[in-house]
């Protein structure tokens, strides 16, 4: 051990003390809470009587349990178009109010308005507006002749409905890329410039490469957060029709605050945790091949 | 010739994608808001109005002599005051630590803490209920804001980001000056640290009143409901009277509307520091 001078070991000290309320929250909420749930997850338990002990049979039900099937393929399709999407319309709306476009606070402004608007409110909203007699989503298509399907009560169109409502979002993560694109140095184009590169070849080779980092970023946040979407399912559809929106998180709360099968839900809790912990774990190490980093690849 | 005539087409169909994109974007609140002011009958005409003929300001009024709307308000406020104020302060101790402080496995910790980004809230939903349960915490807001004084890790990242761009000579000298790590926290670092203690406050406060499933899981009375609780029983009570649910929606949107027309500069500031620097 190598010896820390006096003023190192006070440094060292006070920095122990100050990162202390989160290694206390770690403790508790994180690693104590994580062992508790696998405890739990091996034990049949209703919270009345006491939990008894029954190994890995809640995992084996788990995957002999149609619903959980359903939910997990329902979320992914779910996490699998509305991350892309949404970061492909994010992207977009960057390009465009990056072509120098007079007003662009205001354009900004309305885009990224709706990001910042979520709970029960936003999704009675969308109830409404997604009202297939009276609602203003099938008034705008009869416009057009289209005649608008039953959304959010039609088993085809439930899922599609709320990944249309997660997309109106996305100006959220056009912030960010706008942030990003004024970012990317002017010699580089310039650069391109001089050497004849097209648009199109200035883009790809330009403005795409750069901008993967903040598109990876996003990525991995979107999918985070996808995999956990609970209010628009519980509120505005239930997780029907016929369990067409039953999002992974709608039945792990169904499981443990509506049936009180506590040892059930821990274990499909642990599942979710693996299934994200796999999926952030592809997507880093995909990133090696597509996300360049300026830097040369400090990632701190 | 031929390149500004290309240029100016070029404007118009940029101008036109945008113009169109704010209208879709525009268009569900729009339907929000003059549902709200609509009275029942007119609700349900076909085809719908777009623009209400008769104005129904009542529906405002109904919602709070419905339900408590007032107290709902209060409630909620009530727990984004210690929620925003104590996830606040202790993430802004924390990322300091982090970003200032030298101390052996820094950097793994504070890995560790991104990592924990990556842990679902469900996952640990059961043994926390259960937690609070055996505490008698329920219905209580003791759930909802006691984890916040033990730091947030996007906010600490925050924070963090925020605190390595000032130069280090202003920590040492003010500890040379034998001030302790503490003051120097307090009285250097915090005063010059007002712009990410405002976007971590903001978001923080979005947090909390637009949080459904913490209070759901843990308050079960009616006169403890927060904001969100009140317009989802709201909606138990009354699932057609669209005009009514509406008039609660915008309502309940009311505080995050205010924050983001005074605010949003800074918001978008901090966007950009987590997303782009990250």
């Amino acid at each position: 051990m190598t010896a820390m001078g006096k003023l190192e070991k006070r440094e060292a000290l006070a920095g122990y003390l100050f990162i202390l309320p989160w290694v206390c929250g770690f403790l508790v909420f994180v690693l104590f809470s994580l062992v508790m749930a696998f405890y739990t997850s091996l034990t049949d338990w209703n919270l009345l009587s006491p939990a008894r002990w029954v190994g890995f049979a809640n995992y084996n039900a788990v995957l002999h349990d149609d619903l959980f099937w359903k939910s997990l393929r329902v979320t992914l399709i779910y996490v699998c178009t509305s991350v892309p999407l949404g970061i492909a319309l994010g992207f977009s709306m960057a390009l465009l109010l990056n072509q120098k476009v007079r007003g662009l606070s205001f354009w900004r402004l309305v885009y990224y308005f709706p990001a910042v608007l979520s709970g029960v409110a936003v999704s009675l909203m969308w109830i409404w507006v997604f009202n297939p007699d009276f609602g203003i989503v099938n008034l705008a298509l009869s416009l057009f002749g289209i005649p608008g399907p039953g959304w959010i009560a039609d088993t085809h169109w439930a899922l599609p409905s709320i990944v249309v409502m997660s997309l109106w979002g996305a100006g959220g993560g056009m912030i960010i890329y706008l942030a990003g694109l004024q970012g990317i140095p002017t010699e580089l184009y310039e650069a391109a410039q001089i050497d004849g590169a097209s648009v199109w070849k200035k883009f790809s080779f330009i403005t795409v490469p750069m901008m993967t980092p903040v598109i990876f970023f996003n990525l991995i946040m979107g999918a985070i957060s996808g995999f956990q979407v609970f209010t628009e399912a519980y509120v505005i559809t239930g997780g029907g029709p016929d369990n067409a929106t039953l999002m992974y998180g709608l039945y792990l709360y169904m499981n443990a605050f509506k049936y009180f099968k506590m040892g059930y839900a821990s274990a499909l809790a642990w599942i979710l945790f693996l299934i994200i912990l796999a999926i952030t774990s592809l997507l880093f190490a995909t990133s090696r091949r597509w996300v360049f980093y300026a830097d040369g690849g400090d990632r701190s | 010739m031929t390149t500004s005539r290309r240029n100016l087409l070029s404007r118009i169909v940029i101008y036109g994608i945008l113009t169109i994109g704010a209208v879709i974007v525009c268009a569900p609140l729009w339907w929000m808001i003059t549902t709200s002011v609509k009275p029942l009958a007119d609700v349900f005409l076909f085809p719908p109005e777009i623009i209400p003929s008769r104005f129904r300001w009542d529906n405002y009024a109904d919602v709070f002599r419905l339900l408590p709307f007032g107290r709902y308000f209060l409630n909620t406020l009530l727990i984004a005051v210690f929620a925003v104020a104590g996830s606040s302060f202790s993430s802004a101790l924390v990322g300091y630590g982090f970003a200032k402080l030298r101390f052996p496995g820094s950097q793994a910790l504070f890995m560790l803490m991104l990592g924990t980004i990556m842990i679902p809230y469900y996952t640990t939903l059961v043994p926390q209920f259960i937690m609070y349960r055996t505490f008698g915490w329920l219905n209580t807001y003791l759930p909802l804001i006691v984890p916040s004084f033990f730091g947030t890790p996007f906010y600490i990242f925050l924070y963090r980001q925020f605190f390595r761009n000032i130069p280090r000579d202003y920590n040492e000298a003010a500890i040379i000056d034998g001030c302790g790590y503490w003051r120097t926290f307090i009285r250097v670092i915090l005063p010059m640290s007002i712009p990410v203690v405002n976007v971590v406050a903001i978001y923080a406060f979005n947090g909390v009143w637009n949080d459904f499933l913490g209070p759901l899981i843990y308050i079960n009375s009616e006169k403890q409901r927060t904001i969100q609780l009140g317009i989802n029983a709201l909606r138990g009570l009354h699932t057609v009277e669209w005009g009514l649910l509406m008039a609660a929606s915008v309502i309940a949107l009311v505080p995050t509307v205010l924050i983001f027309f005074f605010l949003q500069r800074k918001m978008i500031q901090g966007v950009v520091v987590s997303g782009v620097k990250g």
